[in-house]
């Protein structure tokens, strides 16, 4: 079974037609014919049948079987368009060849969920772990072998990006916490996988915006700056969270009013939040992490807006956005490192006003800083 | 509020206390009414907005049925120094500080703009349609100079915020239909004035005093016809009274966030009161 590496299309297909083939009844024969008569759509040249196998009996009798490769694990959501994908590319062949082809999807990894669609749609498959279901009516072949049903390159494969809220919730704790602090302390801080941070911190150590004192040991330090700056090349405000906008009629003040005494569970961040810390110009726009933007507007008693809105609900990325929060004058703010990502990419001033807030985060890092000990 | 227009604001809060002394005898038939009284009754409320509050006149009400027959309203306000112009009701100071004795039209007696007022003559107040209500629905209450370290007050009646907007909302409605476009220069503030009161009081207060407003014979006509003018001016975007709101509004401001909350509120208004 192949682990823990990027596995290339042309070795999961090898792979999976040596797996096959070894199965396959004395004398029947399974053909790689792709190398000549590789189809392009005239269209669009990136659609194009990854491989043509043609399975042949004892007697030639035989049929060609068109060969989809995804180096990356399948989705089960994504087998709908796998399957019209085939479908196109199979359609452009028949008219080309006059033949029936069968489908046939190659991947690192398929789930349960995955080949229970798959199987539906009467697609063949194969992935790594040795997860086989091939079936064929003429010439009849039936072959099905059990891989593994959890994915094993999961959390294993190198981070590329900060984006999603797995990803957020690590780098939330990064900024958050005071260093040096352990793998597993940060793990269970932020209610991620030891393997998760590892990954992250692999990302990071390589820009040097994470230190560890070695390679399996603490994380020493932490440059938030860079390391703000680098999220925000991968999470905006208004594109990674679920934006709505609302109106309160009598302003602000009367929302906030009700934040008060509301029992909702929500977060202020955007302009208000850091308003009350590095005072730039007066915010007009109310910006709230809640769960359910259609709740919550109810219970404040908002209405929908499409225009002249002056607040936003935002359903969040992951629910970090709620954690570390701090109350302040009867209201709940979102963690000043969320709010700074927030305005960093934010609509509006927000980059002005991420400015004069990182300011103030640089002088006094001893009041929003957090200790991994003094917490629990 | 920190507007340039801050002594504008507090000389006409002193223009207003010195002529309710100087009606000092006829203190129960005057009731506060205009923008004065739209600011005593939104005071403490949301003043986010950067709208100047501004005005040099106080208007006042009177109740003919309250008023008594010395010293005359005339006499009395020329003994401050308020001397009436040329038009009835209209009294002026030499520093220009300006007050109008006005009296609701179902009360005024026959005439066009004059009110018939007995022993104060025919020229000491003028009759303005509209302005029924603030005879029905007010309260006394409490008003101070606004001179820092001044401890200068007046208790006077003030009119309700529904009679209030009933009457601003005729003012505009007249003002709309006049050809004398000079005389609509004001309107972006008297449409502000009501926005004020839309976002300061309470709905439900606001529709409760309806209510009384319509029950009563006096006020009823005036209040049915500025609920159907206030419909028809307030209650879309597109509509002139939202538009004058938006025109008091300096660009600077969110004008998409006025004009929608401004709707938003008439709506709510007029949804509770028809």
């Amino acid at each position: 079974m192949l682990r823990n590496s990027y596995i290339s299309e042309t070795r999961l297909l090898d792979t999976a037609a040596k797996e096959i083939g070894a199965r396959l009844p004395r004398r029947w024969r399974l053909l790689d014919r792709e190398g000549d008569e590789a189809v392009r759509s005239p269209q669009d040249s990136s659609r194009r049948i990854d491989a043509i196998w043609e399975i042949r009996d004892p007697d030639g009798l035989s049929t060609d079987i068109i060969v989809e490769v995804k180096a990356t694990p399948v989705e089960p959501r994504l087998v709908g368009s796998v399957e019209s994908q085939l479908k196109a590319l199979s359609d452009l062949r028949c008219r080309q060849a006059s033949v029936n082809p069968v489908f046939m999807l190659v991947s690192t990894y398929l789930s349960p969920l995955t080949r229970e669609r798959l199987a539906k749609a009467g697609i063949s498959y194969a992935d790594s772990t040795g997860n086989i279901r091939f079936t064929i009516e003429r010439p009849a072949v039936y072959i099905e072998t059990q891989g593994a049903d959890r994915n094993p390159f999961r959390d294993e494969r190198p981070l590329r990006s900060l984006k999603g809220g797995r990803a957020g919730r690590v780098v939330r704790g990064l900024l958050d916490y005071q260093t040096p602090f352990g793998t597993r302390e940060l793990a269970a801080e932020t209610a991620s996988s030891p393997a998760m941070i590892s990954r992250v911190c692999s990302l990071l150590e390589a820009d040097e915006i994470v230190t560890k004192e070695s390679p399996r040991g603490r994380i020493v330090s932490v440059d938030w700056e860079t390391l703000a700056r680098r999220w925000a090349m991968d999470y905006d405000f208004t594109a990674s969270n679920t934006l709505t906008s609302w109106l309160e009629p009598r302003g602000t003040g009367a929302l906030f009013a009700r934040l008060r005494e509301t029992g909702l569970q929500y977060s202020v961040t955007g302009s208000f939040a850091a308003y009350r810390l590095a005072p730039f110009a007066e915010p007009r726009l109310a910006s709230l992490y809640v769960d359910d933007p259609e709740t919550a507007a109810q219970s404040l008693g908002l209405r929908p807006a499409d225009a002249g809105g002056n607040v936003l609900l935002v359903r969040p990325f992951d629910p970090v956005a709620f954690e570390r929060a701090e109350r302040d004058d009867g209201i709940t703010y979102a963690r000043v490192t969320q709010v700074l990502l927030d305005l960093m990419k934010g609509p509006g001033r927000g980059p002005i006003e991420a400015e004069a807030l990182s300011g103030w985060m640089r002088d006094n890092e001893d009041r929003w800083k957090l200790s991994m000990t003094s917490t629990t | 509020m920190e507007t340039i227009d801050d002594q504008h604001y507090i000389d006409a809060r002193e223009t207003l206390l010195d002529s309710v002394e100087a009606l000092g005898p006829h203190s129960d038939a005057v009731i506060l009414v205009g923008a004065q009284a739209i600011y005593v009754q939104v005071e403490g409320e949301d003043d986010s907005i950067a709208v100047a509050q501004f005005t040099y006149d106080a208007d006042l009400a009177l109740d003919p049925d309250l008023l008594g027959d010395s010293p005359t309203l005339v006499d009395a306000m020329g003994r401050a120094g308020f001397l009436l112009y040329d038009q009835p009701g209209l009294y002026r100071r030499e520093s220009g500080a300006q007050v109008d004795l006005l009296v609701p039209q179902a009360v005024g007696g026959p005439g066009r703009r004059a009110a018939r007022l007995g022993v104060h003559g025919n020229r000491a107040a003028m009759k303005v349609h509209g302005l029924e209500g603030a005879l029905v629905s007010h309260k006394l209450t409490k008003v101070s100079s606004l001179v820092p370290g001044a401890d200068r007050s007046c208790l006077l009646k003030v009119a309700g915020p529904a009679a209030l907007l009933v009457a601003k909302v005729h003012k505009i409605g007249e003002r709309l239909q006049d050809p004398d476009l000079r005389r609509r220069d004001q309107l972006p503030k008297d449409a502000f004035d009501i926005y004020r009161l839309l976002r300061a009081i309470d709905t439900a207060e606001m529709v409760e005093e309806f209510r009384i407003l319509q029950a009563h014979e006096i006020s009823s006509p005036v209040t049915s016809e500025a609920l159907s003018m206030f419909q028809r001016l307030f209650s879309t975007p597109s509509g002139m009274g939202t538009e004058l709101v938006v025109r008091a509004v300096p660009s600077t401001e969110d004008l998409d966030f006025i004009a929608a909350s401004s709707v938003a509120l008439s709506q709510d208004l007029l949804e509770a009161t028809t």
